[in-house]
């Protein structure tokens, strides 16, 4: 499975979206745009990336940028698991 | 099934219970007390959960909801609560259980429920010299990650109300000795200390365990920190084990997911059938 496919995967599942996750875009907009991304929503996706991928994020690297859109969440992840 | 609500008597206040029982008719197999997650876990998970309890009720055994201090229909403000009020609570409702129902007692907890689930068993153990068994649903590997977690959620709310990053206000707020709001949740700064301190911990005997991870995926295998701490507990002789269950973070979503998956694993231990 390719990394924007475990991605969708993750935020369909956080998000509890049924399903409309797994179609969405790099440019399909998240933070402020999605009613069921509330605070816990977000955590939520936070902590099933580190679980998923491993990874461990500090609480100065989270910003609302990296929630803008898909391909601004994708785009973090994929600099993560590169360092 | 039959349902009974009362207020018993824990720390000074009132604890707002709910009993869940079987028919009159029916062998009674065991007294199950729940605890249940943090703050809008509760909320999130209560549906969820009334439904597990109607389903242990319906195959024999009387269940014991209880509200902790500051949460549900309890007394007191959630900025009030402490974790050692807490495990007082949780002894009372386990002494009031003990006493009306002699059968194995187990202690079911969620999420932070779970964690609290072992320390009550810890001090339980002392005093109990019968088997004590735990179910825990996903539990908080400690309470400082549970602590992180919801710290998290403050961070998370000032993001969506514009702010470009987390100021990660709320940590020092708490270490300067001020309660901190998140999420119409206060917590004090005494409790957060509290919470760092305590860790998933079994008593030395006496004691067996399931442990259920939630995953939404159905390829899922048991994390690495789940292993770590069910590997610990064994290697020290306890008596259980730990499965993967397909079902959604019950305790985070909005939606009240089915899961008969976790139904029958969570029956099956409280029974003694093939999980343990």
């Amino acid at each position: 499975m390719s990394l924007m496919q475990e991605l969708l995967e993750i935020i369909d599942e956080c998000l509890g979206l049924k399903g409309r996750a797994l179609k969405f875009s790099v440019d399909t907009a998240l933070l402020g745009a999605i009613p069921e991304l509330d605070s816990m929503a977000v955590v939520a996706l936070i902590t099933a990336m580190e679980d998923r991928f491993g990874l461990s994020f500090n609480d100065d690297e989270i910003d609302g940028e990296m929630f803008a859109t898909v391909g601004s969440l994708s785009a973090v992840l994929q600099s993560k698991l590169a360092a | 099934m039959r349902r009974e609500a009362f207020f018993l008597e824990s720390g000074g206040g009132k604890r707002f219970c709910l009993l869940s029982l079987p028919e009159a008719s029916q062998p009674l197999r065991g007294a199950i007390v729940y605890f249940h997650p943090f703050a809008e876990e509760i909320n999130r998970s209560r549906h969820f959960v009334a439904t597990q309890a109607r389903n242990f009720a319906d195959a024999g055994f009387a269940v014991l909801q209880i509200d902790l201090h500051g949460c549900g229909d309890s007394s007191g403000d959630f900025g009030e609560a402490t974790w050692a009020g807490w495990l007082a609570d949780g002894l009372a409702a386990c002494a009031f259980m003990q006493q009306r129902y002699p059968a194995p007692l187990w202690l079911w907890g969620l999420r932070a429920g779970a964690l609290l689930a072992t320390d009550v068993a810890r001090s339980l153990s002392q005093t109990f010299n019968q088997s004590l068994g735990l179910l825990l649903w996903h539990p908080w590997l400690s309470g400082q990650q549970g602590l992180q977690q919801f710290l998290r959620i403050g961070m998370a709310a000032e993001l969506l109300e514009g702010a470009e990053k987390g100021q990660d206000n709320f940590r020092r707020r708490l270490e300067g000795g001020d309660p901190v709001e998140i999420a119409g949740y206060v917590i004090s700064p005494d409790f957060a200390r509290e919470l760092q301190g305590v860790d998933l911990l079994l008593p030395e005997s006496h004691c067996k365990f399931a442990w259920l991870e939630f995953s939404s995926r159905a390829d899922a295998t048991l994390s690495f920190a789940a292993k770590s701490v069910i590997t610990r507990w064994q290697n020290a002789s306890h008596k259980g084990d730990a499965r993967v269950v397909m079902c959604p973070p019950v305790w985070q979503r909005l939606d009240t997911p089915v899961c008969p998956e976790l139904s029958a694993l969570s029956l099956s231990a409280l029974t003694g059938a093939a999980f343990l």
